[in-house]
């Protein structure tokens, strides 16, 4: 700068700065959505020998008759409680493309439930829930090889906020036209905490009575920004995406059964809401805990079938399960079609297909030996469909010990079932309708046997029920409460020395 | 015309790492909801920073060159030293065998040396001849404020410049000084180029030639466009002697916080003239001086410096917003940036990581970043091969440098000089 005046050095400051100026203008979207998406690498996928060489033969399946759903958290290279880590959920996906699942978008679970679509034989929908970035970053090239898509649903006020830790706006728009995402909603502020009272206490946005300017909110005012947070959630997603949301995930499955709230009717209204504005709700029907390979925390339903309550559609959260058990979960909840048989010939079905209560249960070569727990009376083990209806249930078994063995029919929990037994005194009927327990006929006394290879049957006509002892009637024309449910098999012994053997059981349709 | 080469990439260069940390810094200030504390020291640290650019710009070493040979001051070389037999001798030839039209005499302060400094000095003296070369002789050391005071009223000239006794003059550096002086009756001092002689010695002295570098031609040239230059070094600078007259008294009994002030002279002086005068910098009055080669001489000549530049920095601030604004905002910036600093690299190296496992990385590129702009402006103005090793200062500075502040600010009444 020697021979310039101030003048000219100050023309040259000037167009410098204008020209830099210019320049971040014009190019500051691209750069804002180089950096928006740099805190987390795309992950790149290599599909492993496994599922590009297996796949289960599915040509002859018949259309499924319902559908379980998957729903994730976060996807990440690291080990939590609360996410997914990357390895289990490629074991997970490549588990369902080798089993032969196809997934299908909410649209069409939609039409299937309105009868317009057909399903393919094993459908499954995986959806994740908040819209977190390690939700897409981590698993978009995975769903990309494998061909399956996705639903996410969005909270809508971290994208507003530009939350560094949730998805963008930006970043949801390039998911939504790649033909693999759908992003839905899951509410606007409803994650975020609210004061309750004035001592610091707090609940949750959607469900709470808000505590502010020194009074907690009234009734009216709750309902008035409850509802605005759906609102806002729908045109949030029309502004920034150009369509309205039709279906959404119960933010924190608070959806009115067991609310820790200051208003009890929170689950009521927000309820009344979901049904004003979209078609479909979501709730978490089982969440996996490590070392509970089967049980159903909320007791949901693992499948949705046509008649599933639009507003309470089921999710499964396998977070870090296995994909072996999360195999077999889906596959023993699958609903089952007439006839069904389950033998000693067939192990490996019988253990895919065995639903354990409670108890022990030890597959060998001559069946099923179902075992009391010391400390437990009893031991129970379950098959099948919780829709079927009007079947004939025929066990052939072996009554090592305890004081009695069952065979049950119409089974829907641990409240409600069918029971016909034979016990050290003698043969019963009975049900349990809610918990208590009924004989719907009296007891046959005198007729023990032990040990003995028996078979048992019940014969179904929609509520009417013939019973049998190696084909001889022992009760006909019974009348139960019932008219579907499981079949299962069970043990009791008030010492817990209970054992039977199951070598085969067989149901078919009543004719 | 390789130098042109050279100055074109160096420029696409610096533009565009210009370019990528401003988008980062906008895009940051848009999308963080992070602590504001910290958002708004980041902030006046990249204003200030950034700002420099732009004023060196304008920068001028505003003398005519030419000048009647009999209105040229005369001069008066004031060097003081202790234990500096090897390089002494060197000292006053350069300052001799200066290119000036009229008078120079050379000062030389003995203080207090047990060496053969006394010896060396007067070799010099029957060299040239005595009336050239005059001896002021220390038995018991004194200090180097009271050397240069003593030098000061032995001199004669209407200029005096103050060397360094490891310091060696440019041929027309001293002709350069004093044409400030003729240029402009307002300037009562003016601060010389230093460079480093030993550049090529090791890692330590090339960073600290781009350290100069940058700190002369970039910080420096944009206090002089004000005419505020808060230091004009001891290895090399000049006065009017009227001007140091005036505050002799006052900045050789200099007291700070109840001690006497013994170092961090130059400033402290440039200080006292800044009152009344105008202090600029001339970049073409080059000197080269000895930097330390190795790393305990450096950090205690460093955390000497931060010494003088704390209780400097609040003597100064007391009347320099009564000079131009924008010199006094960057006086007040420049004094409070490296103060806060400490604590911000711990926040970001310390807690951020524990508390939130957020990584420093961005900060560290950022750093990185911002001592590449400014090596490769200064690269811009003159070249330096080793400009590069301006990022090992900025490292040097962010891990051990700025804890030598908290240590100086507790320490700024022990007057020990260290390791000289």
């Amino acid at each position: 700068m020697k021979m310039l005046n101030t003048t000219q050095r100050l023309a040259i400051v000037l167009s410098c700065t204008f020209v830099i100026g210019l320049t971040i203008f014009v190019t500051y979207p691209h750069a804002e959505e180089l950096l928006e998406s740099y805190t987390i690498s795309y992950y790149r996928y290599t599909p492993s020998q496994k599922v590009l060489s297996t796949k289960v033969d599915l040509s002859n399946a018949e259309p499924a008759i319902a559908v379980p759903i998957l729903m994730y958290h976060g996807v990440t290279h690291e080990q939590d409680n609360d996410n997914t880590n990357i390895n289990r959920f490629i074991e997970h996906m490549e588990m369902l493309k080798i089993e032969g699942y196809e997934t299908i978008t909410l649209q069409q679970f939609e039409e299937f439930l309105k009868d317009k679509y057909t399903l393919p034989p094993r459908p499954i929908i995986i959806t994740f829930d908040d819209g977190r970035k390690d939700s897409y970053f981590t698993t978009d090239d995975i769903f990309r090889k494998l061909e399956f898509k996705a639903t996410i649903f969005m909270v809508s006020g971290k994208a507003n906020d530009r939350d560094k830790f949730y998805l963008g706006w930006h970043d949801l728009k390039t998911m939504s036209t790649s033909g693999r995402w759908d992003i839905q909603a899951h509410g606007t502020y409803s994650h975020d905490k609210i004061l309750i009272d004035e001592f610091g206490n707090t609940g949750r946005f959607l469900t709470s009575l808000q505590y502010i300017d020194q009074r907690l909110e009234t009734v009216p005012e709750y309902e008035t920004r409850v509802e605005k947070d759906y609102i806002q959630n729908i045109e949030d997603f029309d502004t920034h995406l150009g369509y309205k949301p039709k279906y959404y995930a119960i933010p924190i499955n608070e959806y009115g059964e067991n609310i820790v709230s200051n208003y009890p009717q929170a689950g009521v209204f927000n309820t009344q809401l979901m049904k004003k504005y979209f078609s479909l709700a979501f709730i978490e029907g089982y969440v996996y805990q490590p070392g509970d390979e089967y049980s159903r925390v909320y007791n949901k339903p693992i499948y949705n079938f046509q008649d599933v309550n639009p507003y309470r559609v089921s999710r499964i959260e396998p977070k870090n399960m296995d994909a072996e058990n999360l195999k077999k979960l889906l596959e023993s909840n699958a609903p089952h079609t007439l006839p069904y048989t389950i033998s000693f010939n067939d192990i490996d079905k019988m253990k895919t297909d065995a639903i354990l209560a409670y108890g022990n249960m030890d597959i060998q070569e001559n069946g099923l030996h179902l075992i009391s727990v010391p400390g437990e009376e009893s031991a129970k083990v379950l098959f099948g469909d919780e829709n079927w209806s009007n079947y004939t249930v025929t066990a052939e078994f072996t009554w090592v010990s305890g004081r009695s063995i069952v065979l049950l029919g119409y089974a829907n929990d641990d409240k409600n079932y069918f029971a016909f037994g034979i016990t050290d005194g003698g043969v019963f009927i009975r049900e349990t309708v809610h918990g208590i327990e009924q004989d719907l006929r009296p007891p046959f006394l005198g007729y023990v046997s032990l040990p003995k290879d028996t078979t048992l049957k019940l014969v179904f006509d929609n509520n009417k029920v013939n019973a049998y002892i190696d084909d001889r009637a022992m009760y006909t024309g019974i009348t139960t409460s019932f008219t579907t449910g499981e079949v299962g098999f069970k043990t009791w012994d008030d010492k817990g020395n209970g054992e039977g053997i199951l070598h085969s059981l067989t149901v078919t349709e009543t004719k | 015309m390789k130098r042109n080469i050279e100055k074109t990439v160096y420029a696409i260069v610096f533009f565009i790492i210009l370019y990528l940390v401003l988008i980062y810094r906008i895009y940051y200030l848009l999308n963080t909801h992070s602590n504001s504390q910290i958002e708004i020291y980041t902030i006046v640290t990249s204003l200030f920073l950034l700002s420099r650019f732009v004023i060196a710009v304008f920068y001028d070493d505003l003398h005519k060159k030419r000048f009647k040979k009999e209105k040229y001051p005369t001069v008066s070389f004031v060097i003081s030293c202790k234990n500096e037999e090897d390089s002494i001798g060197k000292t006053i030839d350069s300052c001799i065998s200066s290119r000036y039209p009229t008078l120079i005499e050379c000062i030389a302060i003995n203080d207090g040396s047990t060496d053969n400094t006394l010896a060396e000095m007067k070799k010099a003296q029957q060299k040239y001849n005595d009336k050239i070369i005059k001896i002021i002789s220390f038995q018991k050391n004194r200090g180097k404020r009271e050397a240069m005071a003593e030098g000061v009223l032995k001199a004669s000239g209407e200029v005096i410049i103050f060397v360094d006794s490891d310091s060696f003059v440019g041929k027309y550096s001293v002709k350069h000084l004093a044409e400030h002086f003729l240029s402009d009756e307002y300037v009562g001092a003016v601060s010389g180029n230093s460079m480093v002689e030993n550049i090529s010695t090791n890692a330590l002295t090339k960073m600290q030639s781009a350290r100069y570098g940058v700190s002369f031609d970039v910080f420096k040239a944009c206090e002089s466009v004000f005419g505020a230059v808060t230091c004009c070094p001891g290895c090399f600078s000049g006065y009017r002697k009227s001007a140091i007259m005036q505050v002799i008294d006052r900045w050789r009994y200099q007291k700070f916080l109840g001690t006497q002030s013994t170092f961090g002279d130059d400033r402290s002086l440039t200080n006292f003239v800044l009152r009344k005068w105008k202090v600029v910098y001339c970049r073409k009055a080059v000197a080269t001086t000895i930097v330390p080669e190795k790393y305990y001489k450096f950090f205690k000549q460093q955390l000497r410096w931060k010494k003088s530049w704390i209780r400097e920095g609040t003597n100064a601030g007391a009347f320099i917003w009564k000079k131009h604004p924008v010199a006094a905002i960057s006086f007040y910036a420049n004094l409070l940036i490296p103060i806060l600093g400490p604590l911000v690299v711990l926040k970001i190296f310390v807690y951020d990581v524990l508390i939130s496992g957020r990584s420093p990385f961005t900060f560290v590129i950022g750093v990185v970043s911002m001592s590449l702009l400014f090596g490769l402006y200064y690269v811009l103005i003159h070249p330096n091969k080793y400009w590069l090793y301006v990022t090992y200062f900025t490292v040097i500075y962010t891990f051990i440098l700025i804890w030598q502040m908290p240590y100086a600010l507790l320490k700024v009444r022990d007057t020990h000089w260290g390791t000289r």
